[in-house]
């Protein structure tokens, strides 16, 4: 099979959002020039995406700092200044569930926008958050799970033991309304040796006046570039912007060969390869030469390029096909279950189990006769979606 | 209003604020309030941050500003009066060890080269900060965008 699946074969970002993502990250008249053949593209009082949308406060800090005087500056200025209490009115919210989990001895980190915007792009406005994501030890989810619940915030699908042996985060709700993201691995599927570097390596960071953690670069471009690289009904366009803002910061260097490496282990070489190549291409990041060629000789598994063209498929207009999804649970077990030398397969059963929702073994090998039979029909077979 | 010597403090953490392109936004995440200021009200605030003592903010203003008509004690005043009662500053005593006063707060206070005329400061105050964030920021506002809505 072709060891190279280029970046070009996925549609994560149109002409329109790229043009706009330009106007945001660089500088001078290329990014000035974007803006303006955007603006002449895209009626964006009319219709706007919301992966677009959310590029907005950003493109306000830029255009300031170019002194760019436009009628939709105005505009621009009030998508920033929402954005800006919005995200201050979560980071206040958020810090008391942080405290309190702190309080009953239980560590924390905070994942993705919250530590995006206070640690890299130090500025709490220009990176718009819908909810704040906090990681807790794996050892440790089960208590702060309790913890969380006596405290009013529940999840809307009860948690089972599999959930916690197999899944990696939660959705949870108080009675306001208000969401937050409980997460136990900082990614899917990921092994316990990573989640032990990931603690290891991380960085002070304060919210609100509460103190807690957050991944260090490395790890968080890491964690941009994988969430980033797979579809999304809101398309997931701002992890460019995340991941130019941390590769481009004056205050932190980006551990490449540590980077590679966490790649390679995790069998995420594709997406950290096709990633960084879109990025280097277009927005010209301080990536050195070397580490472009290091990552365009990652040696690709099958499986691995099976789970890729899965993530990047656009879910919305077709369906993965049963051999498909199985390849990719195959492929996300393995990378759960790295550090063990001979493959687990009992474990590996009840992970089926529990993607495919199946009540006991009885139940399984229903579903997997099943699953077989669509198989050799070629029907589309929907997972269960973690 | 303050004693002379004693100090305002932003009543932080529960007071955020920033400064956009010469407009500050201050956000009391208790209430749930959204303010903005600008012109002598922003820069009043800004002397307040940098720690300058209650009773130099007047003279302060009388450096930066032109004030023909004698009446900006009275509107600084008020103004100072607002932001208390809005539970954006407290009154914080000069030898407070929580907040000592910076000692170099002259230093990172500038003054304008161009005096322009004073105008009274004003609090610019959004309620509810609940509705403020279901206003849709490119349909509902006018232009100078939101939080500010268009005239129905």
């Amino acid at each position: 099979m072709n060891n190279t699946i280029s970046y070009v074969t996925f549609d994560l970002v149109t002409p329109q959002q790229e043009l706009l993502l330009k106007a945001a990250l660089l500088s001078g008249e290329e990014a000035l020039d974007a803006w303006r053949k955007w603006q002449d593209k895209i009626d964006w009082e009319e219709h706007l995406d919301q992966g677009s949308f959310r590029l907005l406060p950003l493109i306000y800090t830029n255009l300031h700092k170019h002194g760019v005087d436009d009628p939709a500056m105005g505009m621009l200025k009030g998508i920033y200044r929402k954005a800006w209490s919005k995200n201050q009115t979560l980071f206040h919210e958020m810090a008391k569930v942080v405290e309190y989990l702190q309080y009953a001895g239980i560590k924390t980190m905070l994942l993705k926008g919250a530590s995006l915007s206070l640690l890299y792009y130090k500025n709490n406005g220009a990176r718009p958050m819908a909810d704040i994501d906090v990681l807790v030890p794996f050892k440790q989810a089960r208590q702060a799970c309790e913890l969380l619940q006596k405290a009013g915030w529940t999840s809307i699908l009860p948690l089972s033991e599999l959930d916690f042996i197999f899944g990696h985060a939660v959705q949870l709700k108080n009675s306001l309304d208000k969401e937050f993201d409980l997460h136990w691995r900082p990614f899917n599927s990921c092994c316990d040796e990573y989640e032990k570097d990931f603690w290891n390596g991380a960085m002070p960071v304060k919210m609100a006046n509460v103190n807690s953690l957050a991944p260090n670069p490395t790890n968080m471009l890491f964690h941009v570039i994988i969430h980033g690289m797979a579809w999304n009904p809101v398309p997931s366009i701002r992890w460019i912007a995340d991941a130019i803002t941390l590769i481009n910061s004056d205050d932190f260097t980006i551990d490449w060969q540590q980077l590679i490496n966490m790649a390679k282990k995790h069998y995420l070489s594709l997406r950290l390869k096709s990633g960084l190549q879109y990025l280097y291409d277009n927005f010209h990041p301080s990536i050195p030469s070397s580490v472009m060629k290091s990552t365009g000789n990652l040696s690709i598994s099958y499986l691995e390029k099976i789970e890729y063209g899965f993530m990047i498929r656009n879910r919305d207009k077709e369906s993965a096909g049963p051999y498909t999804a199985f390849c990719c649970h195959l492929c996300r077990f393995r990378r759960l279950n790295s550090e063990q030398v001979i493959f687990p397969i009992g474990k590996f059963a009840r992970s089926l189990q529990w993607r495919m929702n199946a009540r006991n073994g009885y139940d399984l090998l229903h579903k997997g006769f099943r699953l077989s039979a669509n198989m050799f029909f070629s029907r589309p077979f929907q997972v269960r979606h973690r | 209003m303050t004693e002379n010597g004693n100090r305002l403090k932003i009543n932080e953490p529960n007071v955020v604020h920033e400064n956009i392109d010469g407009e500050t936004v201050i956000l009391n995440l208790d209430s749930g309030n959204y303010y903005s200021i600008v012109d002598v009200a922003a820069d009043i605030w800004n002397y307040i941050e940098k720690g300058a003592p209650a009773n130099e903010l007047l003279p302060l203003i009388r450096k930066n500003y032109e004030c023909p008509h004698g009446d900006e004690e009275n509107a600084v005043n008020l103004f100072l009066n607002q932001l208390q009662q809005e539970g954006l500053v407290i009154a914080i005593d000069d030898k407070s060890t929580d907040s000592p006063l910076p000692q170099n707060w002259k230093d990172q206070i500038t003054v304008n080269g161009n005096k322009t005329v004073f105008n009274a400061p004003v609090l610019n105050k959004y309620t509810d900060m609940q509705d403020l964030l279901l206003l849709d920021p490119i349909h509902e506002v006018d232009a100078t965008g939101w939080p500010s809505t268009k005239p129905s």
